[in-house]
């Protein structure tokens, strides 16, 4: 052809203008090429309103895509695999917030305990990369809203973020703020922490791949280092699906 | 020719070539279909109409936890020779409507002619009322889209 025009660009009905060239050879030939012409502009004619009255969608601007959706991030989506998954994310922590709000430490006795939640010890020791930072958000912000009248959170990840500011306004840069000066940051009482492991299996004739994935969690009192709590969430998947989780 | 390839075609459909979509069940086992209904499993709800013909509930027990919220026990088994994978969630409401966010989905697995035990607490005073949803596991999500054509479910 000499030349390539991607279809995309010009669509099916562009025309070619090797084909349209003009032969002024022949007064028969003149009749036959006007002929062919006019049948094709008839043709035209009558095509155009019946692809109009047709069309009720703007038409696709990438017709091989899949566009985007909003999917229910408590359940399995459309791009998934053998690894850990929002849905487990919010799983896990919705049964873990459960649990610990069901033992007897953290009952509501007016006591509050001081708790710190964040992924310091928080450990990733699977397979797969994590943003640790996912599931401990999670499951401090449920139980903040869920049981701020029976536990305290301590952030300890900002303390120096809160040291600063004391320091203003012990210094007499800023005044004390509205709710006063505190003789001291809190101590806590108990700290999040946790593992994940996972196990995985190939079968090297299917391409089959298997991840068991643990998570496990326990709650560690400060003073004695006693367990008072743990969990545990796991799973088994199994596909041949390639899939890439960032 | 024809007539008798199609008759033979016909009577081999009918003599136990029949395929469907759920997997048998053996007998005396009672389903969810067959249960719908009836006022001591009125807290239940089978969302997928595939799975209600293949699990039922044995049972909806209701309790408090040692720090005085509310519970929920329920008790659900397969009735048919393959593994089936369910999600089940609580719903939480008391006086004044919900009470609280309905629970996350959880996995129940249910091995063939299986039971298996789902349980769920409050985390919020306000719950009086509780009701369960089971929803098929392998089930993808598929969202309504003008411009779609869709299959009739089954009844």
């Amino acid at each position: 052809m000499g030349h390539y025009f991607p279809e995309a660009r010009f669509g099916k009905l562009g025309t070619d203008s090797h084909n349209n060239s003009f032969n002024c050879s022949t007064f028969p030939g003149i009749l036959t090429m006007l002929r062919t012409h006019f049948i094709k502009a008839a043709a035209l004619f009558l095509l155009l309103p019946t692809i109009a009255g047709c069309q009720t969608n703007p038409p696709l601007q990438n017709s091989t895509g899949v566009s985007s959706m909003d999917v229910d991030s408590s359940r399995k989506g459309p791009v998934s695999g053998v690894g850990m998954e929002g849905q487990d994310i919010v799983a896990m922590t919705d049964t873990m917030m459960r649990d610990m709000l069901a033992e007897q430490i953290f009952a509501d006795t007016g006591k509050r305990p001081r708790i710190i939640i964040d992924s310091q010890y928080f450990v990733n020791e699977s397979s797969q990369a994590i943003n640790k930072n996912i599931i401990t958000q999670r499951l401090m912000v449920n139980l903040n809203r869920a049981a701020r009248t029976r536990m305290q959170f301590v952030n300890r990840q900002n303390s120096a973020m809160v040291e600063q500011e004391r320091e203003l306004k012990r210094s007499g840069t800023t005044d004390v703020g509205t709710t006063g000066l505190a003789k001291a940051q809190l101590g806590a009482d108990y700290r999040l922490s946790g593992k994940i492991n996972s196990l995985d299996s190939r079968n090297t004739k299917t391409g089959m791949v298997q991840r068991y994935t643990q998570i496990s969690f326990e709650m560690t009192d400060l003073e004695t280092a006693e367990i008072v709590w743990s969990g545990i969430y796991e799973f088994s998947r199994a596909a041949a699906d390639d899939v890439i989780y960032r | 020719m024809i007539r008798t390839l199609v008759a033979a075609s016909l009577c081999a459909l009918a003599s136990g070539c029949a395929t469907q979509s759920t997997p048998p069940t053996y007998a005396g086992c009672v389903t969810w279909d067959r249960q719908a209904g009836a006022p001591t499993l009125s807290a239940v709800s089978v969302l997928s109409p595939e799975l209600a013909k293949v699990i039922g509930v044995q049972e909806v027990f209701a309790s408090r936890t040692g720090t005085g919220m509310a519970a929920v026990q329920t008790a659900i088994y397969n009735c048919s020779d393959v593994d089936v994978v369910v999600l089940m969630r609580t719903r939480f409401n008391g006086d004044r409507g919900q009470s609280e966010p309905p629970s996350a989905w959880k996995t129940v697995h249910l091995a063939p002619r299986g039971q298996a035990t789902y349980g769920e607490s409050a985390v919020s005073a306000a719950t009086s009322r509780i009701s369960v949803d089971i929803y098929d596991a392998n089930r993808g999500q598929s969202q309504f889209a003008p411009g779609q054509t869709y299959t009739v479910p089954p009844q």
